[in-house]
């Protein structure tokens, strides 16, 4: 039809931007080429561990005996999971019950006015680095233990309390969104039937959310699992095979830290922390698993498989808990509806009563917090002064301060930031805008996933490995702040898409429609709308790194007295002086760790302010 | 109960979402007995008035009422009135078909568990005879424990059915129940409808008038939220007294 044909504008393609194609799909790869660092390391740890040939694999894996220093090492890791599963238990009695019921309050009976005063407390619950957990645990709880239930110094207890509050957060968010997901029309089923708002939330609406909140569950034993720091701090350093909360004990995690700090000779124990990481990794991995599997189940009666069977376990119980209350012999159709039956009276008592018990759930958090807080401030408020931000780390200390230390977490966070702000960003646009479909997409959305739920000490055993050794980075700030960015990337790909994802399609259909290539719709259209949220989610991952202590555990430079002016340089960071100040026996160091505990607080109050700060005005000044 | 003729009376009813009312001061009497219809065009406050009736208007937290709803010398919209006793004599069905996620046997047993009915024998023979009302045991006896979002569309829309008169209502209140439904699925629902009218008075919201038209004794015609004409369906249907009333069922609007 078309005599010239070369000329006409259906011909050819527009040329794709082939460079920038290229690098925002390298940016989504960079979550397998961590991964593949991570179990690279882990598996040569692992084998360069058992090539030592003081334990083979069978008495690794059934020995009860830890005891990695000495003439006589024995490596069998029993001891180490024995601790872990008491800690980790210990932790979930406490948060689970605590967590479902102030989800429960905070879904379907909490005002939307006390919800926003309640929903905060979760959130700055959730935002207290680890390290200050510890502390709390050490310092006030175990002493508390000790006086009470005869604990000794280093105690399980202690440990158990404040990993309760750290996955606290956890299972109430995570439990509160799939209770809010409970179809409307289903509550008013049982509202319609004659239910109290009691029985509607007891019998349809936690049976009708059990599959995520076992996902909650599982997420939050994946969490207690991989935490280190407050367990290392609390429970002590003593692999030990019992189940008693008032003695030592060392978890998988703690062994890791107590190679990391140099407590362990080189050698074999000293590889052994990478079969104990391994161990670890598969632990935390399967859990993991099954909970992505759980949230995918869809409501019904048959479940199988082991997301299944805790699920039906949680059933039975809900049931067990209604099964308490007295029964009525006959159905009883009154004469007068009007008039309640003595069961019916029963029944309102039951009510108010439940509400009551369940609203209280969230005051036991704020309770916790408030006395955390108090503690800190009471204990480190007097000691910061000018010379205290200015001065050097110091044997004594009273001349000790931390000048050299904010300097290394303020260059650790921008660097940080600086490789995983633009690796994230791309990954999130390669996934969500350019390539969101197909199997390759499915697979490196997966290993994002499974990259969140890795323990955070199993990093620093990758950056160690491969960052300071491998690459010859040494114990440096380039070194730290690559195993950060490592860490915070998979957070950043997720609040980025969700910030993507805010922007409605319809921007992209009218860019494409006039002939935009996808990239340059995402370039003109999406992205500067996103960029508020994109911000917010920056800062709140800087938050998270600014905290994080475990995974740079092994590589920041204890003895370092001066701030670093090069990114070789060694460094020193706020969470790792704390750990180490909390740690010292001299008291004196304890309100210096409170101290620096108050500056790490105030800069990540800061950094929250500014994320609600970006996030309230973006909100206000939006048009669409 | 159908022997007792007597009336739900409905006097000066205004029900408010925010400041926006749904329906402003309806007066109406509805009989004991039989199937009252609610008719009128989307958005005309039918279902509002309907979800009077058992007060589920209070789980609507924007939502007010005024006025007075009489029953068995009972104002149904004063506060010494507990909504919970109150929705066991006015069951609901509602317009989607919404089964818990449980077995079949639970989800009929729901209304009589929660009032402490334990004794197996007696749940078993309320719940088969519940099931036979709702035109679906014999299609569900021998896989009572089965999920109930096994069934179909129809069958659990029956389920919820038999779920609101195993409590033995006194009323029953079905809202639109059958427009998620296919032809067939409808007809069995109309059908059941006439047999158990006879143990129950039945409101009903519909958004056909030829379902009115076939199932219902007396007819409401509700529009921008006035109610505009009540009678028997048939003189509705056959020689309506307002000129607003004949365009409608004549579907000149709506």
């Amino acid at each position: 039809m078309m005599e010239d044909s070369a000329h006409h504008f259906l011909d050819g393609r527009v040329p794709r931007n082939r460079f920038t194609y290229g690098a925002l799909f390298s940016a989504a790869s960079l979550s397998v080429i961590a991964s593949a660092l991570i179990i690279y390391t882990l598996a040569s740890g692992t084998v360069r561990f058992f090539d030592y040939g003081e334990a083979n694999l069978a008495e690794f894996l059934t020995g009860t005996n830890w005891l990695p220093n000495g003439r006589n090492p024995s490596f069998g890791i029993w001891p180490l999971l024995s601790g872990t599963a008491l800690i980790a238990i210990g932790s979930l009695a406490i948060s689970i019950p605590l967590g479902v019921a102030a989800a429960l309050h905070l879904g379907e009976f909490a005002s939307p006015r006390s919800r926003r005063v309640l929903k905060p407390i979760v959130e700055v619950l959730s935002g207290i680095p680890s390290v200050v957990h510890g502390f709390f645990a050490l310092l006030v709880i175990s002493p508390f233990m000790q006086r009470t239930i005869g604990a000794d110094y280093f105690n399980a207890a202690s440990a158990i309390i404040v990993v309760a509050a750290m996955i606290l957060p956890i299972i109430v968010s995570i439990s509160d969104d799939a209770i809010r997901a409970v179809p409307r029309e289903i509550k008013e089923a049982a509202l319609g039937l004659g239910a109290t708002r009691w029985e509607m939330a007891t019998r349809v609406v936690l049976p009708s959310a059990r599959s995520g909140i076992v996902a909650a569950i599982l997420l939050a034993l994946a969490r207690a699992v991989g935490e280190t720091m407050a367990v290392t701090m609390a429970a002590g350093s003593v692999a030990a095979l019992h189940f008693d909360p008032r003695l030592e004990v060392q978890t998988l995690t703690a062994y890791i830290a107590q190679v990391a700090t140099g407590d362990i000779p080189p050698g074999p124990a000293t590889e052994a922390g990478f079969a104990v990481g391994a161990t670890l990794f598969v632990l935390t991995y399967t859990v993991n698993i099954l909970a992505v599997g759980a949230t995918r189940k869809r409501l019904g009666v048959k479940r199988k498989g082991v997301a299944g069977r805790v699920s039906n376990l949680i059933k039975s119980g809900i049931a067990s808990i209604n099964g308490i209350w007295p029964t009525q012999g006959r159905l009883n159709v009154q004469a007068d509806p009007f008039l309640p039956s003595r069961y019916d009276i029963y029944r309102r008592r039951k009510e108010k009563f439940s509400r009551l018990v369940i609203s209280s759930s969230l005051f036991v958090g704020l309770a916790f917090l408030l006395v955390l807080l108090q503690t800190i401030l009471e204990t480190g408020l007097a000691g910061i002064d000018f010379d205290f931000l200015t001065d050097f780390p110091s044997a004594r200390p009273e001349n000790a301060g931390i000048g050299p230390t904010i300097w290394g977490s303020l260059w650790l966070i921008t660097l940080t930031m600086l490789f995983a702000l633009p690796a994230g960003i791309g990954a999130a646009v390669y996934l969500t805008e350019l390539a969101p479909v197909g199997l390759l997409n499915q697979f490196l959305r997966r290993t994002l996933q499974n990259l969140a739920a890795v323990p955070s000490i199993i990093f620093g055993l990758v950056g160690l490995y491969v960052f300071s050794r491998m690459f010859g980075f040494g114990l440096s700030l380039l070194t730290g702040s690559l195993t950060l960015a490592m860490m915070v990337l998979p957070m950043i790909v997720v609040t980025t898409e969700e910030a993507l994802l805010a922007v409605p399609k319809s921007f992209r259909d009218a860019a494409l429609g006039v002939g935009a290539t996808r990239w340059q719709a995402v370039r003109h259209h999406v992205l500067p709308n996103a960029i508020p949220g994109i911000a917010t989610g920056a800062i709140l991952s800087v938050a998270r790194a600014l905290g994080e202590t475990a995974p740079i555990l092994f590589v920041a430079s204890l003895f370092s007295k001066t701030a670093p002016t090069g990114i070789m340089d060694g460094f020193l960071a706020l969470p790792i002086q704390i750990f180490f100040w909390t740690r010292h026996p001299k008291e004196s160091f304890h309100d210096l760790a409170a101290s620096t505990i108050l500056v790490l607080l105030l800069l990540l109050l800061i950094l929250n302010f500014i994320a609600i700060f970006i996030r309230n005005r973006a909100e206000s000044r939006r048009t669409w | 109960m159908a022997e007792k003729e007597g009336v739900i009376r409905v006097k000066d009813l205004t029900v408010k979402y925010g400041q926006k009312p749904a329906i402003s001061s309806v007066d109406l009497d509805v009989k004991e007995a039989g199937v009252t219809a609610f008719i009128g065009p989307s958005g005309c406050g039918k279902s509002t008035l309907l979800r009077a009736f058992n007060r589920m208007n209070d789980e609507i937290p924007t939502c007010s009422m005024s006025g007075q709803i009489e029953w068995r010398g009972k104002n149904l919209l004063s506060d010494d009135i507990d909504p919970v006793l109150l929705r066991r004599a006015v069951s609901m069905v509602f317009q989607k078909a919404n089964v818990f996620p449980t077995s079949i046997y639970e989800n009929v047993a729901f209304g009589l568990r929660i009032q402490g009915l334990k004794d197996k024998t007696e749940l078993d023979a309320i719940i088969e005879e519940s099931l036979n009302d709702a035109f679906l045991w014999d299609e569900v006896k021998d896989r009572m424990e089965e999920d109930a979002y096994s069934l179909s569309g129809g069958q659990q829309q029956r389920l919820c059915i038999a779920r609101a008169l195993a409590t033995k209502p006194s009323i029953l209140l079905m809202d639109e129940p059958t427009s998620a439904l296919d032809p067939i699925a409808t007809a069995k629902i109309e059908e059941l409808i006439q047999v158990i009218k006879e143990k129950v008075t039945v409101i009903i919201v519909t958004h056909s008038m030829s379902q009115a038209a076939r199932i219902s004794d007396q007819t409401a015609f509700l529009y921008l939220g006035e109610l505009i004409e009540a009678g028997p369906t048939k003189k509705i249907f056959s020689e309506p007294e307002k000129e607003l009333t004949g365009q409608y069922i004549t579907g000149r609007f709506g």
